[in-house]
């Protein structure tokens, strides 16, 4: 399976014209979504019966990282693929499940993730966007922020407050909304970098059908807790700048001008990197045999995430000069972008400082 | 009932603490920095031919696989065993074996892996005369014998020194155990002391299987310091609460746990591809060394950190750990050595052969 997708990706990569991305962030294009999809590599987990391929954590395991080693452009469909089609398996009705998970392992929608708001960011429990019963349904209420692509993808899974309970953890629920319906309006916000893949979301009494809600009502949190520790140790927490690396390679072979430390670097971030994998394979045999390892998926986030910094800091050293736009080689082009989007790394899916709380409070 | 290898694996591994938890306490561990090797223990482990495990019975060894000699290990990092066991069973007897020399199954021997740098010339007959210094050989005074590998016109010649009519100069590491510069001085060695390694290039392994003896002893000891370490973290007292309420505490405490699991994944992965003799085991074992000994860097510093004062003093236990990971963190290759050979490894194939090399692993799925 793995050599089958190498080549397919060296034959798609070169028939594209484009340079490998880093990582997750590595472009938005349906299309080669959609090739994907049609390989199988697409919803790999999901049951046959909902139009996926009933593979197993470690399977999916083998095709995302040789997605992510060659920075294909892989974000139209990821965080369906990894986050949205896990969380409808596991909560969602039958009905749901038969309307939305084919859609998703074909690659034909996309989905966005409706947690963050503008006072809820580590703090997630402090949501305020609220739902209140209607007739045959709910009228949603708030605002989101940091919703990647939500200005390109279809459906967005919002977390919000079904009642005022005491408890801040109760009365949280997952709803499904559709990114087109009347009432939802969707900004960019531009990225340092000058990209725009960030938004925000304003919901004005946007009505969500009652098969809309996805698991109880109520349940939102331990719905999205659940879900957290299946996301946080998967391969794109370690490998956003494995191309980086690999385009190193490729300039020291054309460099030998460069010290002996550049190689001992390549040493060491080499045995970093194989270590870091070691522990996430480990974190996707346990979610196989049934477990839920959160703890042991926040160890490979903090860990790969900072690793992921590191790279780029270590191997920036090596520039011919400054970093700036229009480099000549892969590896100055792609440090470029790298410096502009690492500060993500050990943000995004929950920061090292909230990682380690978590990690803390279990000893 | 019959039992499967991972339960039998687990009962040795049991069986060992035991003997340890009984033999090695943290008093003769101490003493043993004055006193020398703590005799009575290494007649406990030896009774049990615990240090000749996977060296098979028929060259005097105790049989059993590499496997479980290896699983042993890091349980002589978590007891901070003040003995000469990987070097006299896993190191020594290994290397001999390999060459048809005789073991020795009563006292302990030990290991140079510095037998490089000696100057070996013929005398006559059989005979050859060595000169040239050990650097650091652990236990040199105290050894039976002192084992070395010289390649040497495409051979690589073990060489059994014994301990007579050699100069030693006893040092210490810093975890104030022996290791001792041997200077040979125009030594003869005879047949029977030195023999043709069956192994090719057995200098090479033995770096190898060096580096992955200390590293499962660095990721056993950083389990104890970690253990240690949290503990004392909810037990301590400062401004009214535990210390581990104090959210700069808790993320060391996070930090410690992520590097103990880091190393023990890497050296136990590293182990178990060495003992089935996995394609890709010399530079995975390069990679673990690599991640044990940064990790043990790092780890000893945050336990430190968080125990305050009372760790850096003798009476406190954790000094027999940290003074540990710190001396064998640089010992069969420090970090930095092996990064280097790694590195030039990597960097002289094809730059589309690295991730081959990332994903190296016993199972690779």
């Amino acid at each position: 399976m793995r050599t089958e997708v190498r080549g397919f990706l060296a034959a798609e990569m070169a028939a594209l014209g484009i340079d490998p991305g880093l990582g997750i962030g590595g472009g938005y294009r349906p299309e080669f979504s959609r090739k994907l999809a049609a390989r199988g590599w697409v919803g790999m987990s999901i049951p046959k019966r909902y139009g996926g391929h009933g593979r197993s954590a470690v399977e999916r395991f083998v095709v995302i990282e040789e997605l992510l080693a060659a920075g294909a452009p892989v974000s139209a469909h990821w965080i369906a693929d990894r986050q949205t089609a896990p969380s409808i398996l596991a909560f969602g009705t039958e009905e749901q499940r038969e309307r939305f998970l084919p859609g998703i392992a074909a690659a034909q929608t996309f989905w966005s993730l409706g947690m963050s708001e503008p006072d809820a960011g580590s703090d997630l429990a402090a949501v305020r966007s609220a739902a209140r019963p209607v007739d045959g349904g709910w009228s949603l209420n708030g605002t989101k922020i940091w919703t990647t692509n939500a200005h390109l993808n279809h459906y967005l899974v919002v977390l919000c407050r079904t009642s005022q309970d005491a408890d801040r953890h109760a009365g949280l629920s997952q709803l499904i909304v559709d990114l087109h319906a009347p009432g939802v309006d969707v900004r960019p916000i531009q990225s340092l970098d000058g990209t725009n893949h960030f938004n925000v979301v304003t919901l004005t009494d946007v009505f969500v059908p009652d098969d809309l809600v996805l698991g109880q009502v109520g349940d939102g949190w331990r719905q999205i807790t659940t879900e957290l520790a299946h996301e946080r140790a998967t391969p794109d927490r370690f490998l956003s700048t494995y191309s980086l690396l690999r385009s190193f390679l490729e300039y020291l072979a054309d460099a030998p001008e460069l010290p002996p430390s550049a190689r001992d670097a390549v040493g060491t971030l080499t045995a970093r990197l194989w270590a870091i994998r070691q522990m996430s394979l480990a974190v996707a045999r346990m979610i196989d045999s049934g477990q839920t390892p959160a703890t042991q998926a926040a160890l490979v986030k903090d860990l790969g995430t900072v690793f992921e910094q590191d790279t780029i800091t270590v191997l920036r050293d090596y520039l011919p000069g400054p970093a700036r736009s229009g480099g000549t080689t892969l590896f100055e082009r792609l440090m470029e972008q790298a410096i502009l989007a690492s500060p993500a790394f050990t943000l995004r899916g929950g920061t090292s400082e909230v990682l380690r709380t978590m990690i803390a409070r279990q000893l | 009932m019959t039992q499967t290898p991972a339960q039998e694996l687990q009962l040795l591994r049991e069986t060992f603490a035991d003997l340890l938890r009984n033999q090695v306490l943290a008093e003769s561990v101490v003493a043993a920095e004055a006193a020398g090797l703590p005799a009575d223990a290494w007649r406990a482990l030896a009774a049990g031919g615990f240090p000749w495990i996977s060296i098979d019975e028929d060259r005097g060894g105790s049989g059993g696989t590499l496997a479980e000699a290896l699983a042993l290990v890091p349980l002589l990092g978590r007891h901070a065993v003040p003995l000469p066991f990987t070097e006299t069973g896993l190191l020594a007897s290994w290397l001999l074996a390999g060459a048809g020399l005789p073991i020795e199954v009563k006292g302990h021997q030990t290991i140079s892996d510095a037998g490089q740098h000696l100057v070996v010339e013929r005398v006559d007959g059989n005979r050859i005369r060595i000169s040239g210094t050990l650097p650091g050989v652990p236990w040199g005074a105290s050894a039976a014998s002192i084992v070395a590998v010289k390649e040497t016109g495409g051979r690589s010649l073990v060489l059994l020194l014994p301990s007579e009519g050699v100069q030693v100069i006893r040092r210490r590491s810093l975890a104030g155990e022996p290791r001792d510069d041997v200077v040979l001085d125009g030594l003869v060695l005879g047949s029977g002391q030195y023999a043709e390694s069956h192994l090719p290039d057995a200098g090479r392994e033995l770096a190898l299987r060096g580096a992955l003896c200390r590293g499962l002893q660095i990721a056993g000891a950083l389990e104890r310091i970690s253990e240690l370490t949290v503990e004392y973290a909810h037990v301590r007292e400062q401004f009214g609460r535990p210390i581990i309420r104090f959210q700069a505490i808790a993320h060391h405490l996070a930090r410690l746990t992520e590097e103990v699991a880091l190393a023990g994944t890497a050296t136990g992965v590293a182990a178990e591809m060495y003992a089935a003799g996995s394609a890709g085991t010399a530079e995975t074992i390069a990679m673990a060394k690599i991640i044990a000994s940064r990790s043990a860097g790092t780890a000893a510093r945050l336990a430190h950190q968080v125990h305050g004062a009372i760790g850096t003093t003798r009476e406190y236990p954790l000094h027999l750990f940290t003074r540990r990971v710190w001396s064998w963190m640089d010992e069969f290759g420090s970090g930095a050595w092996w990064s280097a050979q790694l590195g030039a490894r990597i960097t002289e194939q094809d730059p589309a052969r690295h991730w081959d090399i990332v994903t190296l692993g016993l199972r690779r799925p």
